[in-house]
């Protein structure tokens, strides 16, 4: 009997672990930042197995080129409540400055001192909150983005936040540091945003996953 | 006699047509007229006055919206209202300008400026170089109000730019390039083989007019 639930247990994980692996993939070692690269202002830090970003406005790419259909999981938490980050996704080319990217892709919002168009989860400046779902000042949020061909969803901690679909209408450019309207990419270059506080001092958000997996369908 | 002659004339001017047509194949892309197929992004703007594109203000671009060209000569006739004035044509653009600095960083600019010493640049930014990227095979750019042809061909990952009939650059992608000096010079890496393109309208104090915008496709 014991050697057959030993049997049962070692199929039951060979099953269950290719599973697991194939799925989500890390692009965050959690030691250092091979495979990422910094463009702009400031840079990464890796600490204790975390990403932290210092000084900006820039931001760390993915090198491993334009991702699309796809789900995008980023783990971050951050220290204080006007701690400023923020996802990258849908930049239509490799970045060599920060600016590109916020006027020819999206940055998913991670600022929950915003208002509605501005706060984590939404694409910034472009869409409304559709729930404020960040968690208090220290505590984990788990932040999915799907990319769905030219739809882009975004849910935070279970909620869902942004619900966007190429085309549809978006509110005026209001401020010059704004994103420029019109389409995004199907398939673009992913990166985080290190971002200081207003008071110009380092936002102390800590990123511990940052893993993709291709969306079924 | 008359008829026959009406005749002859009418099939000679047909055969005329179709030749040149077929020989010299450029496809005007400025009306002379207005600024259709083209589009304005950044401070400043473009005016056409007296069938002349005439820059103003800046710095921004003047982009062709009819899409990205590639293995093609891009002719464009130009002249500086004053001594020397600054202006250029980008091309190699990734992407459709939203605004003017991605073209900048991530396609080249063909620089159209005489005097680079007088706003303390190099010959690296002299009339027909990749601007700060490629050093002048010829110094060919004629002060205001004389006329300058220029053309630029874009073949494959190679960039050809002649003013006046001399070769001024020509550039393959990979070749060396000298460090980034200044915040406003281009970022470095690879251009696409093929690009959206445009005219740059650079400052208050820079006037240039053009006169032709063309272009056709390289015969390989």
């Amino acid at each position: 009997m014991l050697r057959r639930s030993i049997l049962l247990l070692a199929v039951l994980a060979l099953v269950a672990l290719p599973a697991k692996s194939e799925e989500w993939k890390q692009i965050f070692n959690g030691k250092d930042l091979t495979g990422w690269k910094q463009v702009g202002p400031g840079h990464f830090e890796v600490e204790n197995g975390m990403l932290k970003p210092i000084g900006g406005m820039g931001l760390l790419y993915d090198t491993g080129g334009e991702i699309q259909n796809s789900v995008i999981r980023v783990v971050f938490k951050v220290t204080k409540a006007d701690d400023n980050a923020g996802v990258f996704i849908r930049i239509p080319v490799e970045p060599r400055e920060e600016w590109m990217p916020v006027h020819y892709g999206y940055e998913v919002q991670i600022y929950d001192a915003g208002d509605e168009h501005h706060s984590t989860g939404v694409l910034y400046s472009l869409t409304t909150a559709l729930a404020r779902a960040a968690k208090p000042v220290g505590e984990w949020n788990t932040m999915e983005i799907t990319l769905d061909g030219p739809h882009t969803v975004v849910v935070l901690n279970g909620k869902k936040v942004t619900d966007y679909t190429e085309g549809q209408p978006v509110p005026e450019r209001t401020k010059d540091y704004e994103p420029h309207r019109g389409r995004r990419p199907d398939a673009g270059y992913i990166g985080l945003q290190n971002h200081p506080r207003e008071d110009k001092s380092d936002s102390e958000v800590y990123f511990k996953e940052v893993a993709i997996k291709p969306l079924k369908k | 006699m008359i008829r026959r002659a009406v005749l002859l004339t009418i099939a000679l001017s047909l055969g005329t047509l179709t030749a040149s047509a077929q020989s010299d194949g450029w496809k005007e892309l400025f009306n002379g007229k207005d600024l259709t197929g083209w589009k304005h992004v950044g401070p400043g703007g473009m005016a056409v006055e007296d069938g002349l594109i005439k820059t103003h203000g800046g710095m921004g671009l003047l982009y062709w919206t009819g899409g990205k060209v590639g293995d093609c000569v891009i002719r464009v006739v130009f002249k500086m209202r004053d001594r020397n004035d600054n202006s250029g044509v980008f091309i190699r653009i990734p992407v459709e300008p939203r605004e003017e600095w991605m073209p900048v960083h991530y396609g080249y600019e063909v620089q159209i400026d005489n005097e680079p010493e007088k706003s303390k640049e190099d010959e690296y930014h002299y009339t027909g170089t990749l601007y700060s990227l490629t050093k002048p095979m010829a110094k060919a750019g004629k002060p205001g109000p004389e006329w300058n042809t220029m053309e630029i061909i874009l073949d494959g990952p190679r960039t050809i730019v002649s003013v006046n009939g001399k070769k001024v650059t020509d550039y393959t992608e990979g070749q060396p390039v000298p460090e980034r000096k200044f915040d406003f010079e281009p970022q470095h890496g690879p251009r696409p083989l093929k690009g959206w393109f445009g005219l740059q309208n650079h400052s208050d104090n820079d006037v240039v007019f053009f006169k032709q915008v063309a272009m056709k496709p390289l015969n390989k």
